[in-house]
């Protein structure tokens, strides 16, 4: 894995024409190259690589970085994905507190949201996320929170995003934590009446 | 798959215009003490002579001796717990105060963010990131011997831990392992929880299709438009995991009604206008209609 691959400018001056063909298990070694990010945020439409020179600033940029001339590379191919990582800018949770009344006021609580726009970025937050909003749909209670003795309904409400209203923090003890990495299952061990810390709206 | 935890997994970084090993150190004192003594030096090496770590030392050393004041405001009442008041900024900015220059920021920081988020260390917020956790300890303060963590996140793993006699065992199993991953990448497991889901008659999944607009229907129900049904789809329960432009977002202003999606009305230009080819090898034409909304996108 190389971190920022794309922090010099790619140059897209190759010819692509004999690394466009399509096969899709080819024998060798898969790179995956990630060119853009916040670099190319304002860019006008024109400026934007199509297909033939995005595959060759990817190749560009595996021959300056490893070595590997593009001659060895056997089939690639490329996709512009606009606006596919979105961005949680400075304030991003005072919009989400926002959207969650959105969501109350206008749907009263009958749509709800999930997905990288609302939750950390990658696979799993979403998982998460999905998995809180089907809980929330099923009726499904939560274990009782710190200093409480009765089951609760998920945080993430109706609208998927009521977890940013009030965040709870707890401390603590690390082998009381349901898995720790590279201990496995340590048992159960959430208890009510816990040491935590709320963080208000 | 399942990768041994001794099996490290090599991470670079591209600066200023080489590869610079950042994997970390092969630790084995007592079953390999050559090995884990070259190590060390080789990652000692780097560190003295890559351009890199340029104010790395200093950046520590500010770290440690001027810790900031947790900015907790605790309620009068006896007993009510604290609430955290802690503004949020940039991590760029969460870091620069910690490490009082901009080296670390610029030359390490900022490409492990860019790798990960795409996006600008210095406009992304530190409590919607991977550091959230750190902002949050600022704030509220370390005890030592405990961990921060979201109420919220403990109680998920408790439930699921408790339900899942499965995943206790997997835990178990697990504690050599160093990265579980999907012989066909991830989204082996989006397509199965695809696949389920779409056996409920309840469920319908659209992807690649632009909402034109979402209101809510007389009739009880939720009313979604996309342009490609040429009608309306109501449920009484939707959900909707459309990806919010947040590049147009002007603080205080409202996710929804902004309706930024144009980004998903892809431009004529771009090649992926039709869904990209798939390898037909063990998928049905079911699963052919069905792409990824915005595929292989995360790092």
């Amino acid at each position: 894995m190389i971190f920022d691959s794309d922090r010099e400018a790619a140059q897209m001056s190759l010819d692509p024409d004999s690394n466009s063909k399509h096969h899709p298990h080819p024998p060798g070694t898969k790179f995956t190259v990630m060119l853009g990010g916040h670099h190319w945020n304002g860019l006008p439409d024109e400026f934007l690589p199509d297909t033939a020179s995005a595959i060759a600033a990817a190749q560009s940029v595996v021959s300056r970085h490893l070595g590997i001339p593009p001659s060895l590379v056997g089939a690639s191919s490329a996709k512009l994905c606009r606006a596919c990582i979105p961005q949680h800018v400075v304030g991003h949770l005072d919009r989400l507190v926002t959207a969650h009344k959105d969501l109350q006021s206008s749907f009263g609580g009958r749509l709800a949201v999930a997905g990288a726009s609302y939750s950390p970025p990658g696979v799993l937050p979403g998982l998460r996320a999905g998995r809180d909003v089907a809980s929330q749909i099923a009726g499904r209670r939560r274990p009782p929170p710190g200093g409480s003795s009765e089951e609760q309904p998920w945080s993430v409400g109706d609208t998927g995003l009521g977890g940013v209203m009030e965040r709870l923090w707890g401390r603590f003890p690390k082998g009381q934590l349901p898995f720790v990495r590279g201990t496995g299952w340590t048992g159960p061990t959430l208890k009510p009446g816990g040491e935590g810390v709320k963080e208000g709206e | 798959m399942v990768t041994p935890k001794e099996l490290r997994i090599p991470r670079y970084i591209y600066y200023p215009d080489h590869l610079v090993d950042v994997t970390g150190p092969y630790i084995e004192p007592i079953r390999d003490p050559l090995g884990t003594l070259g190590s060390l030096l080789y990652y000692l090496k780097n560190f003295l002579t890559e351009p890199m770590y340029k104010g790395f030392l200093p950046s520590i050393f500010h770290a440690s001796f001027n810790k900031t004041n947790p900015q907790v405001s605790y309620q009068e009442k006896p007993g009510d717990v604290p609430i955290v008041g802690r503004s949020d900024v940039s991590i760029g900015d969460f870091f620069l105060e910690k490490f009082g220059r901009r080296e670390v920021i610029d030359n390490i920081l900022s490409a492990v963010v860019h790798g990960t988020q795409g996006g600008d260390v210095w406009k992304l917020s530190i409590m919607s990131s991977m550091f959230q956790r750190l902002g949050e300890q600022d704030a509220i303060g370390r005890t030592p011997g405990k961990v921060l963590a979201l109420l919220d996140d403990v109680q998920l793993l408790d439930d699921i831990a408790k339900n899942n006699e499965a995943v206790r065992e997997l835990a178990a199993e697990s504690a050599n392992w160093g990265y579980i991953s999907f012989e066909g990448g991830f989204s082996t497991l989006l397509d199965a929880m695809a696949a389920d889901l779409e056996k409920n008659p309840n469920v319908t999944i659209l992807l690649n299709e632009p909402v034109e607009h979402v209101r809510d229907h007389q009739s009880q129900k939720i009313e979604v438009c996309v342009p490609s049904l040429r009608s309306t789809l109501q449920k009484k329960k939707a959900s909707n995991t459309h990806n919010i432009d947040h590049h147009k977002q002007e603080p205080g202003t409202s996710l929804l009604r902004q309706s930024s999606l144009n980004h998903l009305q892809q431009n004529p230009r771009l090649p992926n206008r039709q869904p990209p080819p798939q390898p037909i090898r063990n998928r049905s034409r079911h699963h052919l209609r069905r792409q990824p909304l915005v595929p292989n996108t995360q790092p």
